[in-house]
């Protein structure tokens, strides 16, 4: 029932985590709040997806513990501090980014998000996925013309690798923009107009049970970190 | 009744201050329900034909636009006389209103598809029309009794083959119940398999009364269904031949148009041609597995200088993966590969080999055609050695410009001239002729035997049977 979860009640959870993460005070509450996002998100998209985050955290704890006493080092263990909570507010994120593009835009569209955004944010999940294919295959061309295939390169003339890397990309990715533009054109789509979108956005008894025990677990949250609970 | 009118229409792209017009006194009617192909050079003017009949010209790409034009009966832009048409006085229609009644299709779907999808893409029109969901999930069935897209609905759209998101693009033209289908060279990118279910496809929308107006190369996948076909030179109307006149075309006619031709392609006959009798390159029990997919299994196969060999297969055979394991890019699963007789590192088979992708625009890094052609190989541009090179390849004129300026087919002759510039023994290309009508297809096949016959070993992924026919003397098939 929870992979069918309402996208804006997944919205909703990750900016309640995100926003809060930020400004717990105690690390009991910060690990409350990512035993949350961990449950939360499994549920939702399974265990395997939160596995390296989890990971990621438990890394990044360790390193903390480390470093917690240790001199010349500067600013690494506050930077490991808030690191370790973006962890969570990304933990968060997941059940949003992996949400199916159409049904994101339609939750959005009923949130009355501006029109330029969500076709801004249409565009975004359409072609990231695609920026490492087109990077790898200017990596794979620049290889038979000798371009960036030593350590010397990168050292010595950092500017040129840099130069063509990007002449290529901003040539593809201008044409990209273009064709895309054309086909969205004679295909209706406007900034300011009528839309209906395919996906039905309604909440379930089960989108509302799940927003309650999410502001419910927030509460008890934000009442730890404040000390209002004997744990 | 004539769905499609264009009467003494002309175009120039830009503010109008270039002499030449890229469409000149165009005057066309199609009927409703006709097959009309429109073909010709690259260049001619084909596609900016096609932008003026969905209204991307000069909505989109601006321009100068004279004449007039009536769609289903209505008037979109009409100007006097040798007047130009004023976009907010005399365009009567917007692109999204001609979007109604002619339905597109693009030639390369990875830049014209907006979802990730594929049924957020069949749908992405009708949303935009804001069609009721129960009209949306109704043409979704009808489009699915048309064109049997069932299976292909909620796919992801990176995991289709190149047929399968044609199909998708063709569905999403088709769900708006538009008139006209227009399709800009959508066989550019299949095999043969996918070219014959493509011209099956049209042949079911036309039954249905679709109106279908193709700007396209390859054209013998059409001459079943086409009505009509419009041959077009330096942006005018050079001649309309009749089903019949079509038919009646010989290769020898199409050929000297500059045209691909229209007769079924006869089967290839190896030449034999070959210089010395052991192989620059030889690949024994060559096999490829990415995780639980076998890509190709043991392939054995020698390949020689003065030679050119036609790599075929299906779309997703493998025909890349093995070309970029002979190149060293990807490692193989089991086999070797060996040049001059002894097996090749990595780092040798880079040195040796020299790949030229399908995409030109992924491998332009420099701003001026003689810095491309001249990048990291430590020649002189003075040289007279490049002069040659770019003189036999028709680009000295243009040695000073951007390569992203130039047109497909002359961005494949920099990177040729490039790789014959570095002297590397092998040579290999991925679908050279992609998209190029029957001249440059030929002009592109010469160089690949002048290269051979100086000496190269040249390797073309290819799925154009008519180009494997004139410049190739051996083939392999991957995947069967």
């Amino acid at each position: 029932m929870m992979r069918e979860l309402d996208i804006r009640v997944r919205i909703f959870s990750m900016i309640l985590v995100a926003a809060g993460i930020l400004v717990l005070k105690t690390e009991l509450s910060v690990y409350a709040a990512l035993i949350f996002a961990a449950v939360w998100t499994s549920l939702i998209l399974g265990i395997k997806k939160v596995l390296p985050q989890l990971c990621l955290f438990a890394g990044l704890e360790i390193l903390l513990i480390l470093l917690k006493d240790a001199q010349h080092v500067g600013n690494l263990p506050l930077l490991l501090v808030y690191a370790r909570r973006l962890v969570v507010a990304v933990i968060m994120a997941y059940p949003v980014a992996k949400a199916p593009t159409g049904k994101l835009i339609a939750s959005l569209d009923r949130l009355r998000v501006p029109r330029t955004a969500t076709i801004s944010l249409a565009v975004l999940f359409r072609f990231m996925p695609t920026v490492s294919i087109e990077y790898s295959a200017i990596r794979s061309a620049q290889r038979y013309r000798e371009i960036g295939t030593s350590w010397k390169d990168f050292i010595v003339k950092p500017y040129k690798i840099f130069e063509y890397t990007l002449v290529p990309l901003l040539i593809r990715t201008t044409k990209v923009a273009d064709e895309l533009t054309a086909s969205a054109e004679v295909r209706g789509m406007k900034l300011n107009g009528e839309y209906n979108p395919y996906y039905e956005v309604k909440m379930r008894a089960a989108d509302w049970g799940a927003l309650v025990v999410s502001l419910l677990c927030a509460a008890v949250i934000v009442c730890m970190d404040l000390g209002m609970l004997p744990f | 009744m004539d769905i499609i009118k264009l009467e003494n229409v002309s175009f120039k792209y830009g503010s109008g201050k270039k002499k030449e017009h890229d469409l000149k006194d165009i005057s066309l009617s199609i009927r409703a329900g006709e097959c009309v192909i429109i073909t010709g050079e690259s260049g001619c003017g084909k596609t900016t034909l096609t932008r003026i009949l969905n209204g991307l010209c000069p909505n989109y790409h601006e321009g100068v636009l004279k004449g007039k034009y009536i769609l289903d009966g209505e008037t979109v832009f009409y100007a006097d006389g040798d007047k130009t048409v004023d976009i907010d006085d005399d365009y009567k229609k917007s692109i999204d209103d001609i979007g109604t009644v002619v339905g597109n299709v693009f030639q390369d779907p990875r830049s014209q598809f907006f979802a990730v999808n594929t049924t957020d893409e069949i749908v992405l029109a009708m949303e935009n029309r804001n069609f009721s969901r129960e009209r949306m999930r109704k043409r979704i069935e009808e489009t699915d009794e048309l064109m049997g897209i069932r299976k292909l609905l909620d796919k992801s759209l990176f995991k289709l083959s190149s047929g399968e998101k044609q199909k998708v693009a063709i569905a999403s033209a088709v769900s708006v119940e538009p008139k006209v289908i227009l399709l800009d060279e959508p066989s550019a990118n299949l095999d043969p398999e996918g070219m014959e279910s493509l011209g099956q496809l049209l042949e079911r929308l036309k039954c249905k009364g679709y109106t279908i107006v193709l700007s396209e190369h390859r054209l013998n996948y059409l001459k079943h269904i086409a009505d009509r076909m419009i041959v077009m030179s330096y942006g005018q109307i050079k001649k309309e031949y009749s089903r019949d006149e079509m038919l009646k075309l010989s290769d020898i006619e199409m050929i000297g148009m500059g045209l691909r031709v229209l007769s079924d392609i006869s089967p290839f006959k190896p030449s034999g041609r070959k210089l010395g009798d052991n192989p620059v390159l030889r690949v024994e029990r060559l096999c490829c597995k990415r995780g639980r997919r076998m890509i190709f299994t043991d392939i054995t196969a020698g390949f020689y200088r003065g030679q050119v060999t036609a790599i075929t297969g299906h779309n997703g055979a493998g025909k890349t993966t093995f070309c970029k394991i002979i190149t060293g890019e990807i490692r193989q699963s089991k086999g070797t590969v060996s040049i001059y007789g002894e097996v090749a590192s990595v780092k040798k088979r880079i040195k040796d080999c020299f790949f030229v992708g399908q995409d030109a625009d992924y491998q332009i890094f420099t701003p001026t055609v003689l810095q491309e052609v001249t990048l990291n190989t430590y020649v002189s541009a003075d040289d007279k050695k490049v002069c040659r090179i770019l003189e036999s390849f028709d680009l000295w004129e243009y040695r000073n410009r951007h390569p992203a300026s130039l047109s497909g087919g002359q961005k494949q002759r920099v990177l040729l001239a490039a790789a014959l510039l570095r002297d590397r023994p092998i040579l290999i290309l991925d679908e050279p002729t992609s998209g190029l009508d029957g001249r440059h297809m030929r002009i592109i096949a010469e160089y690949l035997r002048e290269a051979a016959d100086k000496g190269k070993c040249v390797l073309v992924i290819t799925h154009d049977r008519e180009f494997i026919n004139i410049a190739a003397d051996e083939t392999l098939n991957i995947g069967k």
